[in-house]
């Protein structure tokens, strides 16, 4: 069999990078913004938060619970009805958005609400006495004051998705991983199998790192 | 400015109920300092936290200026609020904002236009004495800095009411007495009423005009701290200027005098003995400056060699030079 060389692979691999980049920062956003909207309300919610309720925090907690306890594969075949009643079809790299999402908001909520729940009490309190509402509170206090720990959330967040998009490719989700599959299981070209393993390794410790960096950064000035 | 009546409040139920502040009624005047003075444990934070209503008290009110705290709505509390300043033994600063604008939060709160805000806290760090520090995070302040940023922030929306929560605690004996000092000091300029929690007697003794015991969630004596520290049999006053203990006085014969009103001692004990003949031995005492004034407690024995004395003749005697006793 004529095999390619990993020049010759090179540009497909950026093209599949390109592809993971797309879903992969889309699904991040919406993660991020739902995962933080979801975590929130549940240390609001939970027993000793700020407007406690039983019932909304059991409900939304099960619910978390049961979308982390899948397994990605799983919730993703679990979701192609939906992925193609939302975008038309359940192929590509736009429609693997919808379960890269779905997947790690749970996860990213429960980071959310492990890290308000860091937040000393105290300085909730001192708010609440200089009459702020529960809006300013998460604005002004929990979200700021907790931030070192939700940027180190997002980031663990970050490096997950980048794996699940991997898995996106077995079912034609497009991206590294399909591209992975289409060389290195399909054809045996270990080389190219091996280039795209490399960069999907120097791809993620870039990500630890700025992460890393971003929270230091922020907690030097913190102490 | 301030009245409690019959605040009670029970944390739990059942056998494991708590009783932490117990039917206590409180009464302080605008423009004071006052202190409450109590061991630990002995319900103050509880009581302090009724009054921010942190807590909701089991039974009882708590009025402060014409407001009754205890039947307000979210929004009237919230309200109610701006008008109230709180600092804390652990400062509560928020980590992720400057001195300036910690200082600058209940401003934000309040929706303080950003340009009268920055003024404002100009003011403040001046006032605070915290000059070229206003861009500093609290982790890089002292203790003593950080809680100068609490207090600008407590006072940043020009409170009718103070309150410290053991506001000096966390910081060395130098540093105490300097915010304690800075304390009276805004009392003084801004007129705020302030209400302070403390289990150090050297806080009520060094800047309260009144005070209040507390003790297993009762307020045991409260009053002007003059007149408690002029009454012999006051608790208060043994606990801010101690006279020794009983036990030093095997035989019971000895009295506490309470001189409060500029009295000075050495004339008076003197002529206890030239005009009635009583030989007067000193068990012990403290002599202190309070609230501006020379207060000072004794315990003394009076014995005559014959046996007895005239008790209302030496009563009147020191009634006379404004020393306080009861014989
Ligand atoms: N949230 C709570 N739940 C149950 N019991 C409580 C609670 N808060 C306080 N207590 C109890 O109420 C009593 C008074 O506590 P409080 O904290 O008011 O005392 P304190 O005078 O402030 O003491 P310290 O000087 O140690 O701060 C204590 O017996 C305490 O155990
Ligand atoms: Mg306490």
């Amino acid at each position: 069999m004529n095999q390619k060389t990993w020049i010759e692979a090179l540009p497909e691999l950026l093209e599949a990078l390109g592809e993971t980049a797309w879903m992969v920062g889309w699904a991040f956003l919406i993660v991020v913004l739902v995962g933080t909207a979801v975590g929130v309300l549940l240390r609001l919610w939970a027993s000793d938060g700020l407007t406690p309720s039983r019932g909304l925090y059991a409900v939304v907690g099960a619910v978390v619970n049961i979308a982390r306890s899948l397994p990605f594969l799983i919730l993703m075949i679990a979701l192609i009805g939906f992925t193609r009643w939302l975008v038309g079809t359940a192929y590509g790299p736009t429609p693997a958005i919808v379960p890269l999402a779905v997947g790690a908001i749970p996860f990213y909520a429960r980071v959310v609400e492990a890290a308000l729940r860091e937040v000393a009490p105290g300085k909730i309190e001192a708010a609440q006495v200089m009459g702020a509402t529960t809006w300013d509170i998460v604005r002004k206090v929990l979200l700021p004051e907790a931030l070192p720990g939700l940027v180190a959330g997002a980031t663990l967040t970050l490096v997950t998705l980048i794996g699940y998009s991997t898995m996106a490719g077995v079912i034609g989700g497009g991206g590294v991983g399909d591209f992975a599959i289409r060389y290195g299981y399909q054809r045996f070209n270990e080389p190219v199998l091996l280039m795209s393993v490399v960069v999907l390794i120097i791809i993620v410790q870039l990500v630890q790192s700025i992460g890393d960096w971003l929270v230091s950064r922020m907690a030097h000035r913190r102490g | 400015m301030i009245e409690v009546t019959s605040l009670t409040k029970v944390y739990g139920t059942g056998d494991g109920a708590v009783t932490a502040v117990d039917d206590v009624s409180l009464s302080v005047p605008s423009g004071q300092v006052f202190g409450i003075l109590g061991r630990s444990g002995a319900g103050k934070t509880t009581l302090m936290r009724c009054l921010t209503a942190l807590e909701r008290p089991t039974s009882g009110s708590v009025t402060i200026g014409e407001v009754n705290l205890t039947e307000l709505s979210a929004s009237g509390l919230r309200k109610a609020r701006h008008r109230m300043g709180m600092i804390f033994q652990h400062f509560n600063l928020l980590g992720s904002r400057t001195a300036a604008d910690n200082i600058a939060f209940p401003l934000e709160v309040q929706g303080v236009p950003a340009a009268e805000r920055r003024a404002r806290v100009a003011e403040l760090i001046e006032l605070v004495g915290l000059q070229g520090r206003e861009h500093a995070f609290p982790s890089q302040l002292s203790g003593g800095q950080k809680q100068r940023v609490g207090i600008a922030r407590a006072l940043a929306a020009h409170p009718d009411v103070l309150f410290c929560d053991e506001a000096t605690s966390a910081l060395d004996p130098a540093t105490t007495e300097q915010i304690l000092d800075l304390l009276k000091e805004i009392n003084r300029r801004t007129g705020v009423t302030i209400v302070l929690i403390t289990h150090e007697s050297e806080v009520v003794r060094r800047i309260c005009d009144a005070a209040a015991l507390m003790a297993s969630g009762r307020v045991v004596e409260q009053g002007p701290l003059l007149e408690l520290l002029a009454d012999p049999d006051s608790r208060l006053a043994d606990i801010l200027l101690p006279v020794g203990d009983v036990s030093l006085d095997p035989e019971h014969t000895s009295v506490v005098l309470g001189f409060a009103h500029g009295g000075t001692t050495e004339p008076v004990i003197s002529g206890l003995t030239r005009r009635f003949g009583l030989d007067v031995s000193i068990l012990g005492g403290a002599v202190e400056t309070v609230a501006g004034h020379k207060v000072g407690r004794l315990r003394v024995a009076l014995t005559h060699p014959d046996g007895g004395y005239d008790r209302d003749a030496v009563a009147a005697y020191l009634a006379e030079h404004e020393v306080s006793v009861h014989l």
